[in-house]
């Protein structure tokens, strides 16, 4: 554009700034009028008119000040109260009104609608999905595939008579109805309460919940198989503790079944009891006891682990003086019955376990003896105890009748003990601690003291028997040494012990009979002796395990680990040696030797031929010798070729060389190297040139020395072999046991033939067969259950 | 492939049963028991697509009348009302077991892979029915007992034949013939007997009704008789060659191809006639077809023991050497080989299963052998004298013949015996032996004619009917003949392992050894290569030879690199192949 600037005047305009819109204007008109176009302008109305020009609506900015917009219209509604609701109308549409977005570009826009059209198209046809495979799979299709089943007729309404055709009829039907005749046949029918739907519902429920079952049954086997001890822990530590949960809960909502709960709780305590977990008897543990005397862990292990069996043990509930005359009985009959409930260790075991050294353990023993001396006096009423105290009293005085008893009762001991090996370990009573040192029960120690003492002085004069009422125990310092005899003697005494021991085991089984009905008399006993002297003495806690009153079991009472340990030792040997005397008869299942094949020949007393009897009948005789006949070598035999054997071997040495594969030799002496007289080829060159064959898979008869099998293929029967996997196959293992089993009925069973070779497709003769329709694709009501 | 049948074989024939009946109390609780335990199987034993039906029953038991309906209440429990089928016995299960299943992991689509698990959901019902069945097999084999201070073996044959009934007995019988020695072959269904007298004496007759089809005098010298397939037709080994004659007795071939002839087989699935002769010639002629199949020298010198296992329809030879070797008409090497004893052969026998053997040799033993790992002896045998002819029984007796005495042991096979269960003593020199099919009959030939003697629980109680039907009439027989012909199986299959058929055919070494050999002296292919055309200036010859040979090389180049790279790729996978081969191999220290 050129514009003309001559006639405008820059300064002027510049100096009259003051001058405001007019000058404005006039500056804008004068530019307008450089321009030499004409500018349309606004069109303004003027009078109304019924046509109005399409060209005259042109938008006009600059107009907006004078047009008229929508809000000075609604301005007036506002004004009165009965337009309030037009105005909210009006707002509310205006606030809905939103601008339309610019439509799309064609293409893009059929491209989503065809996406669109496609995710509908396959949903539709996913639905078919589920019914063609299952035509598929279907290996017995009948076409048309729907039966003509639309009318179908209910029996019993078909076979019914036509109702209400006539009154009579009707009066009929009524009376025939509650006829008992009817009736009972509709009970009769009403055996069958489920319709076939419904034990098909039912039946698939149970097979549910037995296929859930199986899952669970799997996962536990598969949790059980997990080898991580971690994980084990964890999942116990879990198990634990849902437990306990639980049983809070039960408690609150039930207390019955959470007392039912406890009696299973106390069951398996008593199984824990009678088994041998946490015994500290299995191999782990006694490796760690190996262990245990350098390394402190194992013996905090173990030592862990028998605290474990302790606390598995232990009963719940607290023992009350209510319930003293069951714990009293309770126990006797298990061990009577059972010899393994007694397996508990006290804690004179533990701390056999836990002391790894030889010496401190002999002190500890001592003191132990020393405790546990005084806390059975304390702890047992005399009755009980007496023979007890006899055995460590008869040392002191050296009464030669007294130790006459004590020998007797020791051997009667070993007899127990072989019996019944655990004896010992009920003996120990398990809280057997120094529990004399409190004070609160130094008087009553004193007391026994004493009562021992008077016995010490009666034993000097007469002998002392089982039922010598009140003793006096001596100080504890005289005690120590009293136990240190005792152990010289029953050093001395082992030897005699066990000689007697050869002698008495012979006995034992007679003697067990009698045992078993022992226990018994002990109830009584005990019961008379509970019933009498609770009075005295009693009032320390009781003892878990109570000792059988049984003569001979008293013995065990000396409960010194050492010397009683070395005894069952001693005694284990002799019983050992005697068993190996005698063949043993019981333990190891007998074996039936005529069970197993004989490897050796075996010569058969056969009839001989009249050849070589000569027709002699005495000869004939089964009763012939054999030995004799055997004489008789025939030609054959007496040229037997030993070579026979080597023969074969030479044969099949050539066989095998035969089958192998040769190495081949592609080195050309000269080529590369020289060659000629002399000259040694380059062994590295020359293996360059040698091509390793595949070496021969194992022969089958390579570890069997008589057999020669050829190895080489048969090619015949290869022409009627599969030689590649058809399609559907892709491992040969699969193929072959598709192939596996044969189908004509020379070789199966009629039925199981015709179902082999059932046509899967069948077609009814002149039957349409119409295309599917959606019916089959609707979900059959089934009655819930 | 031979056919192996372990398939029930519902039909019955009761052969002497126990010769001690059972007190009648007894018996009758046995029965009801069984009788319940019947009525539980077949009410669930499909009866309709059974063989029973077409079966033609004879029966010789007296409980048939008995038989009267059970009362419902022996079917169910009290409370149960539906308790189901029985359960079948596991062992059962196993002996009709086809193998191992698909276990549908080597399958590639999954509808496919629904279908053969359909499929072997039916083989599985196959098994199981065919277990079921089992329960038309009633019959028991009846045995010998003894009572206290007797033994069996000193029972005489005509004891014996005193105290069974009259059917039973009149199957023992003499034939004194004057043609001697004789050689004796009975029937596949056991029904028919012919003898082959040395001096030239054939016979053909019915021996359980004790009729004569044919007899005549060939005036030759006859080494050895067979049946075929049927009972019209009879192969005899002459003294040059083999004549083939019908029931009457006229000739209705003369194999000239079969000459000097010592033993002869007849393979029934296969319709092969098998024939070993003096220098050592085996040879297998298709009846079918009347062509020879295959022949061969053995190289292993005069063959005159000859047994065949039914099992995989191999032919076992005894040799001079105490070797067995076993034969397919496809190999002229012996499939293998086995070094029985120290000397010659003597006797020979397979049982039916094909799971044992049993030779005798010069040095008076008789050695039991497991055939089908071809391992053993399972036992050693020594006798008194040599054991000239063996025979094993279907219920795997052992005869065995020791000049003119007849020894049968019971199942010496699986367990040890040290006492014969029957012994009987001929009047002359025995020259074969031949228990007969599903009878309790042991034929005796010897030099002075035949003796039938009876032996309990040797033959098997029940027969398959359509297999060998000892009571078949003409139209069977024809039926049968037609089938067996459709069902003839090829000579090609014969192996030792029949069910090679079902393996897939993999390369073997052979093949491998092969392939390599060709890689070796594999040569580059020839490249036709024409350089595209340039301008003018550059298409000069020199150029274009020059990138020629540029491209020829590089070809050659490449050819040979990859021809190593297999190579060298076949020599580790050998090296991989031997790693994993040995069991010791877990021993050697980790180089790597």
């Amino acid at each position: 554009m050129t514009v003309d600037m001559e006639d405008f005047d820059f300064n002027n305009y510049s100096d009259s700034d003051d001058g405001g819109d007019e000058e404005h204007k006039r500056l804008l008109t004068a530019i307008s009028k450089l321009d030499k176009r004409k500018r349309v302008l606004p069109s303004e109305r003027r009078e109304p008119s019924l046509q109005v020009s399409e060209f005259h609506l042109s938008k006009e900015t600059s107009s907006d000040v004078n047009a008229v917009h929508l809000r000075d219209l609604a301005k007036s509604l506002s004004l009165k109260a009965s337009h309030g609701e037009i105005a909210r109308k009006l707002k509310a549409t205006q606030k809905k009104s939103k601008t339309l977005p610019k439509p799309l570009e064609k293409p893009a826009a059929n491209k989503i609608r065809r996406e669109v059209g496609f995710e509908n198209v396959k949903e539709q046809l996913s639905q078919w999905d589920p019914v063609v495979l299952r035509n598929r799979i279907s290996d017995d299709l009948v076409f048309p595939l729907k039966s003509s089943k639309g009318t179908r007729l209910n029996p019993e309404e078909f076979l019914s008579p036509h109702q209400g055709a006539t009154e009579l009829e009707r009066q009929i039907a009524a009376v025939l109805n509650d006829s008992p005749s009817v009736q009972k046949e509709r009970e009769e029918k009403e055996e069958y309460p489920l319709s076939l739907e419904e034990m098909i519902q039912r039946r698939k429920e149970l097979a549910r919940i037995k296929a859930q079952e199986s899952y669970r049954q799997a996962k536990a086997h598969r949790q059980n198989k997990i080898k991580s001890k971690k994980f084990h822990r964890i999942a116990r530590r879990e198990k634990i503790r849902k437990q306990i949960k639980e049983f809070e809960e039960l408690q609150q909502k039930d207390p019955e079944a959470a007392l039912e709960r406890l009696e299973e709780i106390e069951k398996e305590r008593v199984l824990e009891r009678a088994s041998l977990r946490h015994k500290s008897t299995g191999q782990w543990a006694k490796n760690q006891a190996v262990r245990a005397k350098y390394d402190k862990e194992s013996r905090q292990v173990l030592a862990e682990q028998l605290k474990i069996s302790k606390d598995l043990t232990q009963k719940i509930q607290a023992d009350s003086e209510s319930s003293d005359e069951e714990l009293v009985v309770e126990p006797e009959s298990a061990v009577s019955d059972n010899p393994w409930i007694a397996q508990t260790k006290s804690e004179a075991d533990v701390d056999v376990f836990l002391s790894g050294y030889r010496k401190y353990w002999n002190e500890k023993a001592k003191e132990n003896q020393k405790d546990t001396i005084v806390g059975t006096n304390a702890d047992s009423t005399p009755g009980e105890k007496a023979s007890d105290t006899v055995s460590v009293l008869d040392v002191e005085l050296e009464d030669p009748k007294a130790q006459a008893l004590l020998k007797t009762a020791v051997v009667s001991y070993s007899e127990i003990k072989q019996n019944n090996e655990n004896s010992f370990a009920q003996m120990n009573p398990p809280d057997s601690k120094p529990e004399s040192n409190s004070p609160s029960k130094m008087k009553k120690v004193k007391k026994i003291k004493k009562t021992l003492m008077a016995i010490k002085a009666k034993a000097g004069k007469k002998t002392v028997t089982a039922s010598c009422g009140k003793w006096e125990v001596t100080p504890l310092e005289t005690q120590v040494v009293n136990v240190r005899s005792l152990v010289d003697m029953f050093d001395g005494l082992h030897e005699k012990i066990t000689e007697k021991a050869k002698l008495k085991i012979s006995n034992l089984k007679e003697q067990l009979i009698p045992q078993t009905n022992l226990p018994r008399k002990g109830k009584k006993e005990k019961r008379k002796t509970n019933a009498s002297d609770t009075s005295n003495l009693l009032e320390m806690k009781r003892q878990k395990v109570q000792i059988d009153l049984d003569e001979k079991l008293d013995e065990g009472s000396t409960t010194n680990g050492d010397f009683v340990s070395e005894l069952t030792e001693k005694i284990q040997l002799a019983k050992s040696n005697l068993s190996n005397d005698k063949p043993s008869t019981s333990g190891v299942p007998e074996l039936d030797p005529n069970k197993f094949m004989k490897t050796g020949p075996i010569k058969l007393r056969t009839a001989l031929p009249d050849e070589i009897t000569g027709g002699d009948e005495a000869l004939d005789d089964s009763d012939h010798e054999g030995g004799e006949k055997e004489k008789q070598l025939t030609i054959s035999e007496a040229f037997a070729d030993d070579d026979v054997v080597a023969d074969f071997s030479q044969e099949k040495q050539d066989a095998i060389n035969k089958s192998k594969p040769e190495d081949i030799n592609l080195h050309l002496p000269g080529w590369g190297d020289w060659g000629g007289h002399n000259i040694k080829p380059n062994q590295r060159k020359r293996k360059r040139f040698i091509v390793e064959m595949p070496k021969p898979p194992p022969r089958r008869d390579e570890n069997k020395g008589n057999l020669i099998i050829n190895d080489t293929e048969d090619s015949a029967a290869r022409a009627h072999q599969v030689s590649e996997l058809p399609f559907p196959f892709t491992s040969v293992k699969d193929f072959e046991a598709s192939v596996r089993a044969p189908i004509s009925n020379t070789f199966i069973p009629e039925s199981a033939h015709r179902k082999l070779i059932k046509p899967s497709v069948r077609t009814k003769m002149g039957a349409i067969i119409s295309p599917m329709d959606k019916d089959v694709l609707i979900k059959r009501q089934q009655k819930k259950l | 492939m031979a056919k192996s049948k372990a398939v029930p074989q519902p039909k019955h024939k009761a052969v002497m049963s126990n010769f001690k009946p059972k007190s009648t109390k007894q018996w009758i609780k046995e029965r009801d028991s069984q009788l319940k335990e019947f009525v539980s199987l077949v009410d669930t034993a499909d009866l309709s697509g059974s063989k029973a039906k077409k079966v033609k029953v004879k029966k010789e038991t007296s409980n048939s009348e008995e038989s009267k309906p059970v009362p419902l209440g022996l079917r169910q429990g009290k409370n149960d009302k539906f308790p189901g089928r029985p359960s079948v016995p596991k062992e059962k299960l196993l002996k009709h077991s086809r193998g191992e299943g698909l276990d549908g992991t080597g399958v590639k689509v999954n509808l496919l892979k629904k279908k053969l698990q359909k499929r072997e959901k039916i083989i599985e019902y196959s098994t199981e029915q065919a277990a079921r069945l089992e329960l038309f097999l009633p019959e028991d084999s009846g045995f010998l007992e003894a009572d206290d201070g007797e033994v069996t073996r000193q029972f005489s044959q005509g004891q014996i034949a005193a105290s069974v009934d009259v059917t039973s007995a009149t199957k023992q019988f003499d034939l004194d013939l004057q043609f001697g020695p004789y050689k004796s072959n009975y029937s596949r269904n056991g029904r028919f007997l012919c003898l082959g007298g040395r001096k030239g004496h054939i016979a053909a007759m019915d021996w359980v009704t004790k009729k004569l089809l044919c007899e005549m005098n060939v005036m030759e010298e006859v080494i050895d008789v067979r049946w075929l397939h049927v009972e019209t037709m009879l192969a005899v080994a002459q003294k040059e060659w083999v004549y083939i004659y019908d029931n009457q007795g006229i000739e209705l071939h003369c194999l000239k191809q079969l000459n000097r002839v010592l033993c002869m087989e007849f393979l029934p699935y296969h319709f092969l006639l098998a024939s070993a002769g003096e220098q050592g010639w085996l040879k297998w002629l298709d009846i079918s077809l009347g062509k020879i199949i295959s022949q061969f020298n053995t190289r292993m010198g005069r063959l005159n023991l000859m047994v065949q296992n039914p099992y995989n329809a191999v032919l076992c030879l005894g040799h001079a050497q105490g070797t067995v070797s076993m034969w397919s008409p496809n190999m002229k090497e012996p499939l293998a080989k086995m070094l029985c004893h120290r000397s010659p052969l003597l006797g020979l026998a397979v049982d039916r299963t094909g799971q044992y053997m049993v030779t005798s040799a010069a040095d008076k033993t008789v050695k039991t052998w497991d055939l089908r790992m071809l391992s053993g002896p399972l036992s050693e045998y020594h006798l008194f004298a040599h054991a000239n002819n063996l025979a094993l029984s279907e219920k795997g007796l052992l005869a065995l013949s020791m000049g003119n005495i007849v020894e049968v042991y019971k199942d010496p096979c699986r367990n040890h015996v040290d006492k014969a269960y029957l012994r009987h003593k001929n009047s002359s020199t025995i020259k074969s032996l031949q228990f007969c099919a599903y009878e309790d009959v042991l034929g005796v030939a010897h030099s002075k004619g035949f003796t039938s003697v009876l032996v309990p629980g040797s033959g098997e109680p029940n027969f398959d009917a359509l297999e060998a039907n000892p009571y078949q009439t003409k139209t069977q027989r024809r039926e049968r003949e037609v089938k067996s012909l459709l069902e003839k199986i090829q000579p090609e299959l014969i192996s030792l392992d029949p069910s090679t058929i079902t393996q897939v055919d993999t390369p073997t070494l052979q093949d491998k050894v092969e392939a390599k050999k060709n890689l070796l002296f594999l040569k580059p292919p020839k490249l036709d290569f024409e350089p595209r055309k340039r301008a003018k200036w550059r298409a000069g010859t020199a150029q274009v030879a020059k990138t020629k040979k540029i491209i020829r090389e590089d070809n050659v180049r490449k050819f040979v690199q990859t021809k190593r790279h297999l190579l060298q790729e076949d020599k580790n996978k050998s090296e991989a192949s031997n790693i994993s081969n040995n069991v010791l191999d877990r021993f050697k220290s980790k180089k790597r």
